[in-house]
């Protein structure tokens, strides 16, 4: 499967902080993919990156195989859904949609249409009028109507009530199916997310720190619970993170292998406890298998 | 993208007529009822007839000269309300809203969407700020009629009102690509226009052609040129050598502040005035020189508003 956005060593500084760094990623095309990680991470850095918004400061990103920055070629491909959800004040649904129309050749106007008649949202409002979730949905009516081969969704769902959540989360994922769409949603929040996408990309503090298809991570880690000893001795799997209570140590390890020690019970592990694991310990990277024997030291105690 | 450019243009442009249909009926009135009085106090005949008007004119300049400085006003200030008006929130209202973010991710380039959107604001301002500059014209052209001088025939309206315009309108825009917020962009865009204009002008007088003329005649008598119009520059003083003199020498040689004892001590002492000046003929050269100047420092702030944008962040 071809890559549809790719980033090599890419690296985004402000000033002296990098927001971004030594992120090395490949999303391959017709995955659903979770951006996930901490707030100040990185993923709206490595979207505007992604869109052309911003340049890298190192590395190089592309996208259908070209670096999106000025290329309409490449722009008319991707349906960017800011954070904020930028539109103009003063003009009119109808306007907005006009808007799309005049500066992109691929534009559907039926799409925005129906996706504006969903949510009930009259085309001679102003977008000043409209509540923060309508005008989400105008804005992701002007992503979706672009006809884009790669949409990139930066939060969402962040100004939208749970129904409405749920709601868009569900036609997003219809509208995807049906057009065999590559979609990148970012959030902090896995749950919303935990459904409908089948890839992840957790980025901690710039960096990426697991990356791959849902279920190959969650094939590749176990939650071991056996009696108390030191997590040094699972053998060649890597220990994500460990917990101690007086009589049991419990662990949540990328596997190298089947676990062969019977004195461990092996559980499979959720999607959000997994994230939420190497969450807690950002310091652990998850990128290439490693070949090495050796358990890496940074498994600290702190609870599942 | 025409339409875009439209679309997004189409506030400031009701703005800017509103402030036409304030200032244009003040011109249109003043002028209607100058043209009138001259009419029927027999101003108008007697001009044109070619006889001596001295106490008609007078009486026309008594009731409208307390108009000149108002209008005068009103002519500098319109072309710089007018490109502020445009240039200000231009790029800095995209920043504010974030809508950069909408408006660059759409299917053209930066240069496309910049380039349409500075030629239609700059197109509308040309042809708004071209009537403002017509109705100035019309309006000094009342006095102009008469005979009477209002003020330095270089301050009518002709080229200048337009080429304000823009200059305000570059640098407005430069202010809100370099600021990113509109209030401070209006706010950096006031000053600099105020600062750089006043340079501009100063310069134009130092190095600028056509360069001006100068005429020497005896001082205390009144300028050969006088009640022509010209625009003078500058005046200073010779002694029979040629030699400048200063203000502290003239002060010695003929102690007094002015009067009838200070021109005959001058005039005793074979002292000539020297005045720099522009020919009120040469109004139109003038305009056109200021204008050229104007429209390549403006050119320059398009510049930089221009790198400021495309450069990704």
């Amino acid at each position: 499967m071809t890559a549809v956005l790719e980033a090599t060593g890419l690296g985004k500084r402000y000033r002296r902080t990098w927001a971004l760094r030594d992120c090395s990623v490949a999303i391959p095309q017709g995955r659903v993919v979770a951006l996930v990680g901490p707030n100040g991470a990185g993923k709206t850095t490595l979207l505007h990156l992604a869109t052309g918004l911003l340049a890298p400061s190192v590395g190089e990103i592309r996208v259908f195989g070209a670096p999106p920055a000025n290329r309409p070629s490449v722009l008319a491909r991707i349906g960017f859904l800011a954070q904020d959800k930028p539109l103009y004040h003063s003009f009119t649904v109808a306007e907005m949609l006009r808007y799309g129309a005049r500066l992109n050749p691929g534009w559907d106007d039926a799409i925005a249409i129906r996706w504006l008649e969903r949510f009930d949202i009259p085309p001679d409002r102003r977008i000043g009028q409209l509540s923060g979730g309508q005008r989400t949905q105008v804005a992701v009516a002007l992503t979706l109507a672009k006809r884009p081969h790669l949409l990139l969704l930066d939060e969402p769902m962040a100004d939208l009530d749970p129904l409405v959540r749920h709601d868009l989360a569900r036609l997003l994922m219809e509208t995807v199916a049906a057009e065999g769409l590559t979609v990148v949603v970012s959030s902090h929040v896995l749950a919303e997310l935990a459904t409908i996408c089948d890839y992840l990309v957790l980025l901690a503090v710039g960096r990426v720190q697991l990356a791959g298809d849902t279920e190959a991570l969650l094939a590749g880690h176990k939650l071991l619970i056996g009696p108390r000893r030191d997590p040094a001795t699972v053998g060649p799997h890597q220990v994500v993170a460990a917990s101690h209570t007086d009589r049991q140590t419990i662990l949540l390890i990328r596997t190298v292998g089947p676990v062969h020690d019977p004195a461990w019970a092996v559980h499979d592990v959720g999607l959000e406890q997994l994230v939420l694991a190497y969450m807690r310990h950002p310091e652990t990277t998850a990128l290439a298998r490693p070949t090495l024997t050796a358990v890496p030291p940074d498994a600290t105690e702190v609870s599942l | 993208m025409t339409w875009v450019a439209w679309r997004q243009q189409r506030a400031s442009t009701v703005a800017a007529v509103v402030l036409l249909a304030v200032a244009g009926p003040i011109l249109l009135v003043s002028g209607w009822q100058m043209t009138s009085f001259a009419r029927d106090s027999g101003l108008a005949a007697c001009v044109a007839s070619g006889g001596d008007c001295q106490l008609l004119a007078e009486a026309f300049g008594n009731r409208y000269r307390s108009l000149l400085e108002p209008v005068w006003l009103l002519g500098a200030l319109l072309p710089v309300a007018l490109g502020l008006l445009f240039g200000g929130p231009l790029l800095a209202r995209e920043f504010e809203q974030g809508t950069h973010r909408l408006a660059w991710t759409q299917s053209v380039t930066r240069s496309r969407w910049l380039g349409a959107r500075l030629a239609l604001a700059a197109g509308v301002l040309v042809v708004v700020s071209a009537v403002a500059a017509l109705l100035l014209t019309w309006w000094y052209g009342r006095f102009d009629q008469l005979g009477i001088s209002g003020r330095a025939a270089l301050e009518r309206g002709s080229l200048v009102p337009v080429a304000t315009a823009v200059l305000a309108f570059s640098i407005a825009t430069a202010a809100g690509a370099l600021t990113r917020r509109v209030v401070p962009a209006l706010a950096a865009g006031l000053v600099a226009v105020l600062v750089v204009g006043l340079a501009l002008n100063l310069a134009a007088q130092q190095w600028l052609p056509p360069r001006p003329l100068t005429i020497t005649y005896p001082a205390g008598s009144p300028s050969p040129r006088a009640g022509l119009g010209d625009q003078v520059l500058s005046s200073g003083y010779r002694d029979r050598t040629g030699r400048d003199l200063s203000a502290q020498v003239l002060d010695r040689l003929c102690p007094g502040t002015a009067g009838q004892a200070v021109d005959r001590c001058l005039a005793a002492n074979g002292i000539q005035r020297v005045d720099r000046y522009q020919p009120a003929s040469r109004a139109w050269q003038l305009g056109l020189a200021q204008s050229a100047l104007y429209l390549v420092v403006g050119a320059l702030f398009l510049v930089l508003a221009w790198w400021r944008t495309l450069r990704p962040d």
